[in-house]
């Protein structure tokens, strides 16, 4: 019986050691946080729910060496062989690539939300087009395979419903899933491994792309040496091992690996004016692309590789933000065009800058006012549309609803 | 809060533990300490509902009171009783059946009444069943009566089994908690006990949740073939029993840390070759409180005629179905155990000792069966599974995503079945006997539970899948 016992005593002593030193050092690491909490908390008995909610946040967001845990986490799941990690939060294909899926039977009808587009486009003033740039998603048909019985969300195939429906609503297209694999870029390198996002060098190929495309509409074309839809006249700086993004950042570097990323920006001149506001916030950067259109901050955050700030994809446009304004010095007598969009389109919108006179961008998660109207009383020759196959969702379409 | 969370690893339990530990000089002031820390681990998650339980408390402490006061007058007492009775009753009623109730009226007349959409106070079957055992000890004298309410709500609100049991009967716990004892040993107990129910519920309960709950929400009679099915059920029935056990496991463990000693709620239930012994092994807290203060009250099974047994148990089955939810799926779960009970009784079958294999596959049969109707969300969609089991609906035997399962699931399935049996209570024989591997067995045991608590700990802190079960009940 002794032994039963000396055993026992060993572990609830290792057990104490471990609880009260965890304990502590929680407590300092979310201290900052529930005290900023509770100084701003309604302490009236019916917000207790949702103080006792933040407070929970703010624990378990600040726990000690949270992404310490994270990795054990990955480690353990990649011991495993797992392909799906923490209720499919992430998947891995065949590749070990991350995706984000759910389990589907078919694809999902978007013809509320294509709808929403043709009233935007019967909304614009006559002079200005309407095109819907649709970016593509990383399951790229005709190269990912999932392993066996991996579930896939049809988003590409509820894409081609999309497309199909704006197209019976006379409304032009580019559809940059096409010619993908054709484009050069070997096709383990079109998207990151850690990120939902296309790589750089894909988004500027889906640059070119687009500048073909609207070469076929407008009687002066946007790039007629091609140069500046050449690769060879940017700087491409590579950032080996550097990057984990928002799929990586849920499994851990062990399970996911981790991302090069490559920083693309022009060599010839540039001379560029960018505003941008979400919510307050707001600031004015004048300068080169790469001082007013690009922060290099998250290339050279230390120590912090699973904070937001690090993400590298938030290099160009400082992320998505609510609405932004980009002003080509260079390019008085260009284009004006707005983009509606999500996260991939924007470094694909950086480049574009090059050979348009004005680009707005609206983030629908994060503008407050109304696109329509916004739209519609700007001064604009080309609004584009660019929401990528799995945001094809409510959120990111919020006007033009019958409703 | 529930034991898998952070705030409650973190930040609770060591700071109850400390100021326990603090204030061992003082017998009262460390119940003090636990019924605060009791109310304040159930506000957190329900700040208004601990007024019910306040509530709750207050009149079954009135309740005893007068119950012992008015003992030896047969009528007042049972009138009290009788009162008692209908006022904890009648609120488990309100929160928890009031809206099926309604439901069923609709269905059946043209009344259509208003269905009010009433949340379930967290633990509410628990602490009616507790307040309920109290006032019976008390008047069958098995318990003093508490004249100071204090140590009535410090029996409700214990939190170690304030949410979800085990069901503690007033007289098993009424001398602890004036005269405990704390002790090394039982602390050291406790905590292993603890770490191995949260290693229970976060890794293995949790993942195959993951599992059961993909499968069952597939639904329908399409596209779910006979092995995904059978991969479903087999995986709920992982997910409940390492869920419930696990808790109990945390629960008795917590309870041994602050001195309490609970009685096991969980043998080993699958490894029982009947449904009656299944029942002696499973959730023994509340086999036993319906057997206390329903059954035996009836008659229980020393009654003249067979008839009234069988009706015993079918009120007491019935019950047992409709206290785990307001749906008739639990109705029909109950039905079919008190089915079986029913003829395992009359036909002696749990105490045969032949074809012990058998009689392991039919009880397990007939669980597995009994859990896909319990975790159904109603009777057809249990039907549609079960057809979808027995391959009723020519969705075929196998497929891609059966496999996948098994493959991404591979170790917890394995260690769910192989930790189903009694495999864990064997190795700690081993080691206590002295056996040739005693001696290095012995200092891997250390080593293993604190990694398996850091392993829990990742899981948390990543945020996994845990899902809480016990919101039913």
């Amino acid at each position: 019986m002794h032994n039963f016992f000396a055993k026992k005593r060993i572990t609830a002593f290792l057990f104490i050691l471990v609880l009260v030193t965890f304990s502590v050092l929680n407590i300092i690491q979310s201290f900052g946080p529930i005290q900023k909490t509770l100084a701003s908390a309604d302490f009236h008995y019916s917000e207790a729910k949702e103080l006792i909610h933040e407070l929970d946040d703010d624990i378990n967001e600040h726990v000690f060496d949270k992404f310490g845990f994270v990795e054990a986490y990955g480690y353990m799941q990649s011991l495993m062989w797992k392909n799906e990690e923490n209720n499919f939060e992430v998947v891995k294909d065949m590749e070990g690539k991350l995706h984000y899926t759910y389990f589907a039977t078919g694809p999902t009808d978007t013809k509320d939300l294509s709808d929403r587009v043709a009233a935007l486009g019967a909304h614009l003033d006559p002079k200005t087009k309407l095109t819907y740039v649709m970016t593509p998603d990383k399951y790229v048909r005709g190269y990912t395979q999932f392993p066996e019985g991996i579930p896939y969300n049809y988003n590409n195939e509820t894409a081609d419903g999309f497309l199909a429906n704006l197209k019976q609503d006379g409304i032009d297209t580019v559809d940059l899933r096409e010619g993908l694999l054709e484009s050069g870029i070997p096709a383990k390198d079109l998207f990151f491994t850690t990120d939902h996002h296309w790589k750089i060098k894909t988004a500027f190929w889906g640059f070119g792309q687009l500048v073909n495309h609207l070469d076929g509409m407008y009687d002066k074309p946007l790039d007629p040496d091609h140069y500046f839809t050449d690769l060879n006249n940017y700087n491409v700086v590579p950032y080996q091992d550097i990057f984990i993004g928002s799929q990586g950042r849920k499994a851990g570097k062990y399970f996911a690996g981790d991302d090069d990323f490559d920083l693309i920006y022009p060599k010839f001149k540039t001379d560029y004016s960018f505003y941008f506001k979400t919510g307050e916030t707001e600031a004015t950067l004048n300068g080169r692309f790469e001082d007013a259109l690009l922060t290099t901050y998250p290339l050279n955050v230390q120590g912090a590789t699973y904070d937001l700030t690090a993400d590298k994809y938030f290099t160009y446009l400082y992320g998505n933000q609510g609405i932004v304004h980009v002003v080509n010095k260079d390019k008085p007598n260009g284009l004006k065009v707005l983009f509606i969009k999500d996260s991939l389109a924007v470094p694909m919108i950086s480049f574009l800058s090059t050979v348009v006179s004005e680009i707005y961008l609206i983030d629908p998660r994060y503008y407050t006012g109304d696109i329509m109207d916004f739209a519609s009383k700007t001064d604009l020759d080309h609004v584009f549309v660019s929401i990528s196959p799995q945001d094809l969702v409510d959120e990111f379409f919020p006007y033009g609803s019958k409703d | 809060m529930l034991f898998s969370s952070v705030i409650f690893l973190f930040y609770f339990l060591p700071l109850v533990l400390g100021l326990y530990y603090i204030l061992r000089f003082s017998i009262t002031a460390k119940n003090m300490l636990l019924l605060v820390a009791s109310l304040f681990f159930y506000a957190w998650g329900e700040p208004w509902f601990v007024l019910i339980m306040l509530a709750s408390i207050c009149f079954n402490y009135i309740f005893a009171l007068l119950v012992d006061k008015f003992r030896e007058r047969r009528n007042a007492a049972y009138t009290i009783i009788t009162l008692m009775l209908i006022v904890n009753l009648g609120m488990l009623f309100v929160f928890k059946y009031m809206a099926f109730a309604l439901r069923i009226v609709n269905e059946n007349t043209s009344f259509g009444l208003n269905i009010p959409n009433i949340a379930l106070p967290l633990g509410i079957s628990f602490f009616t069943f507790h307040g309920i055992s109290y006032v019976i000890d008390v008047y069958r004298g098995h318990g003093a009566v508490q004249k100071n309410l204090f140590y009535v709500a410090l029996y409700i609100s214990f939190f170690p089994q304030l949410v979800a049991g085990p069901i503690l009967r007033y007289n098993t716990i009424a001398d602890q908690m004036v005269n405990r004892k704390e002790s090394w040993d039982k602390f050291a107990l406790g905590c292993c006990r603890f770490i191995v129910g949260l290693g229970k519920k976060v890794l293995l309960s949790n993942s195959m949740a993951i599992v059961a709950d993909h499968i069952f929400s597939m639904g329908g009679t399409s596209d779910i073939p006979a092995s995904l099915a059978w991969l479903g059920a087999i995986a709920y029935t992982l997910q409940i029993y390492f869920d419930f056990s696990g808790y109990s496991d945390m629960a008795i463990g917590l309870a041994l840390m602050f001195g309490f000693k609970f009685e096991e709620n969980f043998r080993y239930p699958y490894i029982s070759r009947s449904i009656t012994e299944f029942w002696r092994r499973w959730h023994i807290s509340l086999g036993t409180w319906f057997k206390e203060y329903v059954y035996f009250p009836l008659g229980g099974s020393r009654v003249t005629n067979k008839d009234k047994m069988i009706r015993n148990l079918l009120i007491v089955w019935g019950l047992t179905g409709v206290w785990h939810g307001a749906e008739w799926t639990f109705v029909v779960w109950g039905l079919i155990n008190f089915a079986f009970i029913a003829l395992e009784k009359i036909s002696n079958f749990d105490k045969g000792t032949r074809f012990n294999p058998l009689r392991h596959l039919y009880a397990m049969f007939i669980v597995v069966i009994g859990w896909v109707i319990f975790r159904s969300p109603d009777l057809i969609q249990a039907g549609n599974y079960l057809g979808n089991m027995f391959g009723l609906y020519g969705n075929g035997f196998w497929s891609e995503t059966t496999w996948m399962f098994l493959k991404e699931y591979a170790l917890f399935f394995i260690l769910g079945i192989l930790f189903c049996m009694p495999i864990a209570t064997r190795m700690n024989k081993l080691m206590v006997d002295g056996a040739r591997f005693s001696k290095p067995l012995e200092l891997v045991y250390p080593v293993t539970i604190i990694v398996l608590f850091l392993v829990c700990v990742s899981y948390l802190v990543k945020g996994t899948y845990n899902p809480f079960i016990y919101f039913n009940f």
